[in-house]
């Protein structure tokens, strides 16, 4: 059964075989590729059964019931969900498992005494859905507790209470007249009072609030001019209604809460799939093994103390300041940006936020979790960005607003003391009118409705913003900041470059037999690249970690043999000097001969030329529109490739610090710059927040992106200037809309001022505006995403097929995968031999200068 | 003509009703996921009865 049936790895046949036992064969017939190529074992939970550790993780916990929700990145199908929920089927201990899909997670029910947290999460390993844990996930429900009840809930009772009052308004619509209407008047105005109570002070208490906080800080915000006009409706209401002289204007008010709670629904942005909200502990591991003796006992990172020492194997991340026991390689790139790992003795310091590579290592603890590197890094960016973001009024419908408020308030006196004359009570009637009508509904649905129907249309281009407040700071971009590696360079996709003397075919057949013998995805890039021209056999290969692989290979039929060597300079022969265990590339030693080297030279993105030159020719009157500039972590190595992709006076920097990339944004700003960074990985972090708009590229959505203000996908790169005039356009649209519910405006303000504003013209002005306004800017946002050839998202764009492709699962060759830390190193290109195991990789990546970290 | 009053209690409290269970509905999550009930819905039976724990 097994014989006919091909698997990519030992994982998925194990998964295969697993699946099969258990009678749930239906998971592959449900989908045409489910399930995701399962990675090695090795994950360790068992830090989950350390009582107070595991607790922290679940939910809830009371006697024999448990609840745990684990976050399931390879959850991408229909199969996905129909296998985890059958979980009760074939875990003993487990009752009730639920999936949720947009957010990727599976929430268990299970019975704590009959099934440890540990084994759950092994189970899960071993069917191919390994859950990621990270130390945010420690801290328990910090998202989901939500103080003030969800939107919905408002909606609901607003529409329920604006109905009906709306309902009972109409005879005073048709024929308003208390005396005929015997006892049933007293009836429906006391329900009408009735049901605007609940609006007034449930559905409608974001309005207060928020004008309150806009009053407090003076900041004219359209919240202000909402709430004045509640309040002369309500005001005026009660009073004509107790006093007998109108029916009053509750339908207005209702209707007015219920269309503005519609579009903030409308413009809200729920989503699951992305991670906005996690902040950098999501970077950080959830145990961490302490050294105690002779034992090692998993703790919190946060609370390790100077003096610690701690366990770190390879592919996990150091989570605090320190220094090593032992020599170690590291990388960097999350933190720096340096693209190449360093190889540090006994001794050297650490940073929280280097992953270890190779082999494990120990390391004393110097500072601790709170105040390492990495934490200060991202307190001090993540402060400094949000108060400058609000600082910057940007937004429409507040810079409208802020003529509006005075203009309304303004005309309500003038129109006021013009009716003075003719009494008190007919002057407090007009200001109220004037208020009313002024009362800017429709203006506050211009902005949620075309921009939330844009952000839609982002969506599907492969732009996922984070609200609709980054839309409109992304039309007033002047200058445009790129990180390099990671951003505009292909991580794991590079071009093998060879520079040395000619080789001929037998050499490099010779060379490719032996490296098509080790593991090492340098070795396995050369021997693809290599291979595949005279058969050649090796033998006598050997491999040395962290240095390189030797054998004696030769073409077959051909006599002559070759002693190779391929890895550091030092290894293959070079020479001992620092100047040799400098040397940057993959060096050869044929027979003792050493003709060359081998680089890899990072390829860029497929978008990027494409990007960068849209950019460039983008025009303002006759000048470029955007100021472009290149921030680099990364050694100045690549600086002819990337001088000749940005446009002369472009200023590139590189061997920029994160601190430095923060405070280069800053610069700019002070200029007066509006400005738009484009990064990836913790290292652009303090840049991404502190930028205007910050956008993280990134090939896989299921990292985290707590700095950014939207995600990239890596292959809309080349759409970045498309995106950028869609953008644009789409604040001209905002403002169309705007002026549509002006010219209602002046048209109630006109009724208003001559006295003329019955309950039935507000009742019908209302409405009206409100969906002109929704319509002229759905249609705007539809209209200019047709222009900009953005296509129609079909649906949620989480559940198009292409973002079920599992290619997220694909190795990723010569760099580990930095979204999810907890994971090793990945498992590529399946086993040698069939049925073998993965081997484990090994760096050959030869040694650095040493520099002082 | 006087039944109108007894009409419109009637239905504002069937209506009420309506409100009462939607607002249960929200605070039981039924909101929380609308995509995977999607995917839910498609699954056939099982043809086996599921063990209870």
């Amino acid at each position: 059964m097994l014989e006919d049936k091909a698997f990519c790895c030992s994982g998925c046949r194990t998964a295969y075989q697993l699946i099969h036992e258990l009678g749930l064969e239906d998971y592959y017939a449900l989908n045409e590729r489910p399930g995701a190529p399962v990675r090695q074992a090795g994950n360790d939970f068992s830090w989950m059964d350390d009582p107070v550790l595991g607790n922290r993780l679940l939910r809830f916990r009371s006697g024999s019931r448990a609840v745990v929700q684990f976050r399931l990145p390879a959850i991408h199908c229909s199969s996905c969900v129909w296998l985890l929920e059958r979980m009760p089927q074939f875990v003993d201990g487990v009752h009730e498992a639920r999936v949720h899909f947009g957010r990727r997670e599976l929430e268990l029910h299970y019975n704590p005494e009959r099934i440890a947290l540990s084994a759950l999460a092994v189970q899960l390993q071993r069917i191919g859905y390994a859950p990621d844990i990270n130390r945010a996930d420690l801290d328990g429900d910090q998202e989901r507790n939500k103080s003030s009840d969800p939107l919905i809930k408002r909606l609901g009772v607003a529409g329920f209470c604006a109905g009906n009052i709306m309902l009972l308004s109409f005879p005073d619509y048709l024929d308003w007249d208390p005396a005929s209407a015997g006892p049933m008047w007293d009836l429906v105005i006391w329900l009408k009072i009735l049901l605007s109570l609940p609006i007034l002070f449930y559905s409608g208490t974001i309005y207060w609030k928020s004008a309150w906080l806009a009053l407090r800080r003076g900041v004219p915000s359209v919240d202000i001019p909402i709430a004045l006009g509640m309040i002369a409706l309500s005001v005026r209401s009660f009073y004509d209604i107790l006093a007998g002289t109108g029916p009053g204007y509750l339908d207005s008010l209702a209707g007015l809460i219920f269309f503005l709670l519609v579009g903030r629904w409308f413009q809200d942005r729920i989503y699951g799939f992305l991670s906005f909200q996690r902040d950098y502990k999501s970077f950080f591991p959830a145990s961490v093994l302490k050294v105690e003796g002779q034992t090692r006992r998993p703790v919190v990172p946060d609370e390790l103390l100077p003096g610690d020492v701690m366990f770190i194997r390879p592919g996990e991340i150091i989570p605090a300041d320190g220094e090593l026991l032992s020599p170690a390689r590291l990388d960097y790139h999350f933190i720096t940006g340096e693209s190449e790992p360093e190889l540090l003795a006994a001794g050297a310091p650490v940073y929280g936020g280097a992953r270890v590579l190779e082999s494990p290592v120990e390391v004393r603890v110097v500072k601790g979790l709170a105040t390492s590197y990495l934490t200060s890094l991202w307190d001090r960016d993540a402060l400094r960005g949000q108060s400058h973001r609000q600082a910057r009024m940007t937004r429409i419908t507040d810079r409208f607003s802020r003529a509006f408020t005075p203009f309304v308030i303004t005309l309500a006196m003038v129109a006021t003391a013009f009716w003075w004359p003719a009494g008190p009570a007919r002057a407090l009637e007009i200001l109220t009118a004037v208020l009313i009508v002024a009362c800017p509904c429709g203006l506050a649905l211009a902005a949620p409705f075309a921009l939330g129907h844009a952000l839609r249309f982002l969506d599907g281009a492969g732009l996922h913003l984070r609200d609709t407040g980054a839309l409109e700071r992304l039309a007033l971009l002047d200058t445009l900041v790129f990180d390099k590696t990671g951003t505009l360079t292909a991580p794991g996709q590079g071009l093998l470059r060879y520079e040395g003397r000619e080789l001929s075919p037998e050499e490099r057949a010779a060379v490719a037999a032996v490296a098509a013998c080790s593991a090492h995805p340098l070795s396995v890039r050369i021997a693809g690249e290599w291979g595949g021209g005279l058969p050649a056999t090796a033998s006598e290969v050997r491999e040395e970690a962290g240095a390189g692989v030797s054998g004696i290979a030769g073409v077959r039929g051909n006599a002559s043999q070759y002693r190779v060597r391929i890895g550091s300079a030092v290894y293959a022969g070079y020479g001992e000097d620092r100047e040799a265990s400098a040397a940057r590339g993959v060096f050869l030693s044929l027979n003792g001969d050493l003709p060359g080297r081998l680089i890899l030279e990072p390829a860029l993105r497929s978008g990027t030329r494409q990007a960068l030159e849209g950019i460039v020719a983008a025009r303002k009157g006759s000048e470029s529109r955007y100021r472009l500039e290149l921030l680099s972590g990364d050694k100045a190595l690549e600086q002819e490739r990337m001088r000749e992709l940005f446009p002369e006076g472009a200023a590139l920097r590189f061997g920029v610090s994160p601190f430095g990339k923060l405070e280069r944004v800053e610069t700019l700003q002070a200029e007066g710059h509006h400005v738009g960074m484009f990064g990836d990985g913790l290292n652009d972090a303090g840049a991404l927040a502190a930028a205007d708009v910050g956008l993280a590229v990134a090939d896989d959505l299921s990292g985290y992106f707590p700095a950014a203000d939207g995600v990239l996908h890596a292959r809309s790169l080349g759409r970045l200037p498309l995106l950028l005039r869609y953008a644009r356009a789409m604040r001209g649209a905002v403002w169309t809309a705007i002026g549509v519910s002006m010219a209602y405006n002046v048209v109630g303000l006109t009724f208003a001022v001559s006295g003329l504003l019955t309950p039935l013209v507000a009742a019908i002005l209302m409405p009206v505006s409100s969906l002109t306004v929704a319509v002229v800017g759905l249609s705007l946002a539809w209209l200019r995403a047709r222009q900009a050839g953005l296509t129609v998202a079909q649906g949620p764009s989480s559940l198009s097929p292409d973002f079920f492709r599992p290619d997220f699962f694909r190795p990723d060759v010569s760099r580990p995968d930095f979204s999810r830390p907890d994971f090793s190193e990945p498992d590529f290109a399946g086993p040698k031999t069939p049925g073998s195991e993965p081997q484990p990789m090994t760096i050959l990546t030869p040694a650095i200068d040493q520099r002082p970290v | 003509m006087s039944v109108i009053v007894l009409l419109i209690l009637a239905s504002l409290a069937v209506a009420a009703g309506f409100l009462g269970l939607f607002l249960w509905a929200v605070k039981d999550g039924q909101y929380d996921d609308d995509t995977t009930p999607a995917i839910r819905i498609l699954f056939d039976d099982d043809k086996r009865r599921k063990r209870r724990h």
